[in-house]
């Protein structure tokens, strides 16, 4: 009997400490007053899948990379959120620390520069990868994205490459 | 002395003419040896009925309370509906959001990976060095 609390009361226990996923966090600080945020659904990303590079590019004006399109047709879900306050910036930064840690998040790249620390995390499994999570924080605010997905590592290091270098 | 079987097939009026012939003696002690001993199988009693009066609530309460928690399980690991709402409505405007980000991140790493080539190129020249001087 005791043995069965025991076990039921750790379950339960392990329940309340689940980590937090990319989605709560774009949740928690999307609110936040000078917040620039930019969701794109599972369900934007099946439309986007049923379209052709020329449709694309009537809309925007600007011609589709054809080398994004077979990438982003693997996407489930997108959360960006921009920060100005420097306050809410930090707590930002312990959200996701703790989400990465807690998750299985392994670094990809840890960039610290003046002004601006980057750091980037993915979700792999094998070699797909489920999810990338892009933290930046600079001196005038910060920026979190995180993309979930199923994305063979190869076809992000041909990205990576074909893709132009600087903005 | 009688045994206990020897007793037991006396009849029981035999046994209260045994009583009332005050000419046999009760073995000294014997009533409060009798008192010790109901008293003993009282307090015997009284203690197990106190171990099992919580046993049964218990059980009754079992069923109830595994149906509940089972509930509570199931509804706690029910996905969550998704509340938020796509910024765009347009799925090209999407994509077009997609591909800066797709963008942004890309010259992330490769800013991160120019860095490190650098720092490579840098790490090369000790090395080069020392080969030049094991050479001469």
């Amino acid at each position: 009997m005791k043995r069965m609390i025991l076990i039921v009361a750790t379950l339960l226990l392990g329940l309340t400490l689940s980590a937090q996923s990319g989605k709560e966090i774009y949740e928690k600080y999307s609110s936040n007053e000078g917040a620039t945020c930019v969701y794109v659904s599972p369900a934007m990303f099946d439309m986007i899948k049923t379209m052709d590079l020329n449709s694309l590019v009537q809309a925007t004006g600007e011609p589709a990379m054809a080398e994004i399109l077979p990438l982003v047709k693997r996407l489930e879900g997108m959360y960006v959120v921009q920060l100005e306050d420097t306050n809410n910036a930090f707590t930002m930064k312990a959200a996701v620390k703790k989400f990465v840690d807690t998750s299985k998040y392994q670094v990809l790249m840890q960039v610290k520069e003046s002004g601006q620390e980057v750091n980037i995390y993915i979700n792999k499994v094998e070699d797909i990868i489920k999810s990338i999570v892009l933290f930046v924080q600079e001196d005038n605010g910060s920026i979190f994205i995180a993309i979930d997905g199923t994305i063979q590592q190869q076809e992000l290091n041909e990205l990576v490459n074909s893709l132009p270098k600087y903005l | 002395m009688k045994s206990i079987e020897d007793i037991n097939k006396i009849s029981f009026d035999d046994l209260e003419h045994i009583a009332d012939d005050s000419s046999i003696a009760a073995p000294s002690a014997l009533e409060k040896k009798v008192e010790d001993a109901l008293l003993a199988s009282m307090m015997i009693e009284q203690a197990q009925r106190k171990r099992t009066l919580w046993r049964k609530p218990i059980s009754y309460a079992l069923v109830p309370g595994l149906v509940a928690l089972g509930l509570a399980l199931t509804v706690l690991l029910q996905p969550p509906e998704d509340k938020l709402i796509d910024t765009y409505d347009n799925p090209q405007l999407a994509y077009a959001e997609v591909e800066k980000t797709l963008v942004y991140i890309s010259s992330c790493i490769n800013k991160g990976l120019d860095i490190a080539s650098v720092a490579a190129e840098e790490f090369e020249e000790p090395k080069k060095a020392m080969d030049r001087i094991f050479k001469d």
